[in-house]
């Protein structure tokens, strides 16, 4: 039994058709991803023409290398899921595998870099409430989307990581075929997450840094 | 598909990450210039074209089928509804 005639599944005629029906379900999902995001940075854009001056003196709080540190690693990582995926349209078992487990791994030091900066944002006083250390109109508007955004986007990287660890144990301990359409499936949902991390940089890390 | 070497994928797409991190780094030094109003506007526009550096090519947009690309768009095209009618409300209060 070839490899393709394994990775077919029923209703599909082909495996290119297989394939394109995969990505199409997945971009359907991650429109909505899109759509759900959106619309909590459209509530930041807002916010922010309403309390210019408050979104200028919170974002200074954050820590820019964490920010810029954390997006390199993402795209690091985006870089080792991306190869995986031509890995695995070439066959290549052991640089799929390898690619796949490096892909994880990075999504865990992007958690562990994330959790000491977290870490600092609690000792700095920066979680909205009567603590708060900021008493500009606006910066607890900002802190709060910054934890709201940042949590979102750490439990959408978690599943990720679940989700391409499985798919390495799948290839490791199981026979599975290389050809299928998962690899592509996973691989759009991990460079989404890393997309929405793209956009979060510059909203959260860069604001107010020149003046 | 035509069989390649590791080598191959690895120059072919790490060239994009090595302009996605140059990009980056861009970002973050201007962002450090006081270049006023303009400040923000290359910030997102940066962020705008590591955005479609990804989707192109990492995401494969660049040799996906018309249906994927479509799809692709779909969620793009509701967000314009969404920040239109929302813009239109907020901004003209």
């Amino acid at each position: 039994m070839s490899e393709a005639s394994r990775a077919l599944h029923e209703p599909w005629p082909s495996l290119p058709r297989q394939k394109e029906a995969v990505s199409f379900g997945v971009w359907v999902f991650l429109a909505s991803e899109l759509l759900f995001f959106g619309g909590l940075f459209f509530a930041y854009t807002l916010y922010r023409n309403i309390y210019p001056h408050g979104f200028v003196i919170a974002a200074r709080e954050t820590e820019v290398f964490f920010g810029t540190f954390n997006t390199a690693v993402l795209l690091t990582s985006s870089l080792t899921m991306a190869v995986a995926v031509r890995a695995a349209e070439n066959e290549m078992r052991r640089l799929t595998f390898w690619c796949l487990v490096a892909t994880a791994a990075l999504g865990i030091v992007f958690l562990i870099a994330k959790g000491f900066e977290y870490r600092d944002d609690i000792v700095n006083r920066l979680v909205p409430g009567p603590d708060f250390k900021l008493h500009e109109q606006g910066a607890q508007i900002f802190w709060a989307f910054y934890w709201i955004a940042t949590g979102i986007h750490a439990i959408h990287l978690t599943v990720g990581i679940v989700i391409v660890g499985i798919v390495a144990a799948m290839l490791h301990w199981r026979d599975v075929p290389l050809v299928g359409p998962k690899y592509e499936g996973v691989a759009l949902y991990w460079h989404l997450v890393d997309i929405i991390w793209i956009i979060l940089l510059p909203l959260l890390y860069l604001v107010g840094r020149a003046t | 598909m035509s069989e390649k070497t590791a080598w191959q994928i690895w120059k072919k797409l790490g060239a994009i990450w090595l302009a996605l991190l140059i990009l980056l780094a861009i970002t973050v030094g201007s962002a450090y210039l006081p270049l006023g109003a303009a400040n923000g506007p290359i910030n997102l526009g940066i962020a705008a074209i590591k955005a479609a550096l990804v989707a192109l090519f990492f995401m494969n947009l660049a040799t996906s089928t018309v249906l994927v690309r479509l799809a692709s768009v779909a969620g793009v095209f509701w967000l314009v509804f969404m920040f239109a009618l929302t813009a239109g409300d907020y901004l003209t209060r």
